[in-house]
């Protein structure tokens, strides 16, 4: 069980993930459309072979029975890791039956023998309308600094 | 049976029920020693079966992780119970009901919901 700090774009809407699950789910505060995006925090799992081959398997296992056009990987930063973010647009069927399409980023966190996946998930114009929020989002992920919550109940 | 070899049957007898015993008492270790601290020992150091018990945290020492010290407990919990319950497989449900839930307004959840997370986030 990894416990992580980050600094949650302002506005927006932030939901636990229902037990047993840990996760944070975050919704950018605009109407459905097409610049309606979520982030999604994970709990973070045990490492598994490269971060390369770890964020493959993220990607496939998530897009399984869709159709995506996937970008090369790209190394990110945060405040304290190193990642992977992998870029996509697939098309997916919305709730109305009809299909759209849809940008979906995986980033994969390298924190030593644990792994952080982060996931953006949005509307075809949501990761432009979104881009500094979720940049922001990925630079302030970092370990949780236990000792200051020690502090802060002992003042 | 001579006298000599009853005497030394008698000394053999007395021999096994009155060992010699030295004039003084010896202890198995000086006192000074007994409770001398071991050098290789930190007693601050981060240690499941460190000295924290028997040595006192001197003012300055640095609590990085918790205020005085770390118990044998949160040393097992952190370095053998947490890697066990660490999740192997990647959380994707999550991502498809996140997905299916772009159409649905950001309202359907407040800030702090404790509820189930739009969308039912289910894996």
């Amino acid at each position: 069980m990894m416990r992580y700090a980050f600094v949650a774009p302002p506005g927006w809407a932030r939901a636990p993930f229902p037990p047993p699950q840990i996760g944070v789910y975050l919704r950018a505060p605009v109407a459905p459309g097409p610049d309606s995006a979520s982030i999604l925090l994970f709990d973070g799992v045990a490492a598994a072979g490269t971060l390369s081959d770890h964020l493959d398997a993220f990607v496939s296992q998530s897009t399984e029975g869709l159709k995506a056009k996937a970008q090369k990987p790209a190394a990110v930063k945060s405040a304290a890791y190193p990642g992977l973010a992998v870029q996509l647009t697939t098309q997916v069927t919305g709730a109305t039956g009809k299909s759209r399409d849809e940008v979906r980023v995986y980033v994969l966190f390298d924190a030593g023998g644990t792994r952080l996946p982060v996931a953006f998930v949005g509307g075809p114009k949501a990761l432009a309308a979104h881009q500094k929020a979720f940049d922001a989002l990925l630079a302030s992920i970092a370990p949780l600094d236990t000792a200051t919550l020690h502090r802060a109940w002992a003042e | 049976m001579t006298m000599w070899s009853q005497r030394r049957q008698k000394r053999r007898r007395l021999g096994e029920f009155a060992p010699a015993l030295p004039a003084e008492p010896a202890f198995e270790r000086p006192s000074d020693e007994a409770y001398a601290r071991r050098k290789d020992q930190d007693p601050y150091g981060r240690s499941p079966t460190g000295a924290w018990a028997d040595g006192r945290t001197p003012p300055g020492a640095p609590a990085d992780g918790a205020p005085s010290f770390v118990d044998p407990g949160s040393y097992a919990l952190a370095n053998h119970a947490i890697p066990l319950m660490e999740s192997k497989s990647l959380p994707v449900g999550a991502v498809g009901s996140a997905s299916a839930d772009l159409d649905r307004s950001p309202g359907a959840a407040g800030p702090s919901s404790p509820g189930p997370a739009p969308g039912g986030l289910a894996d």
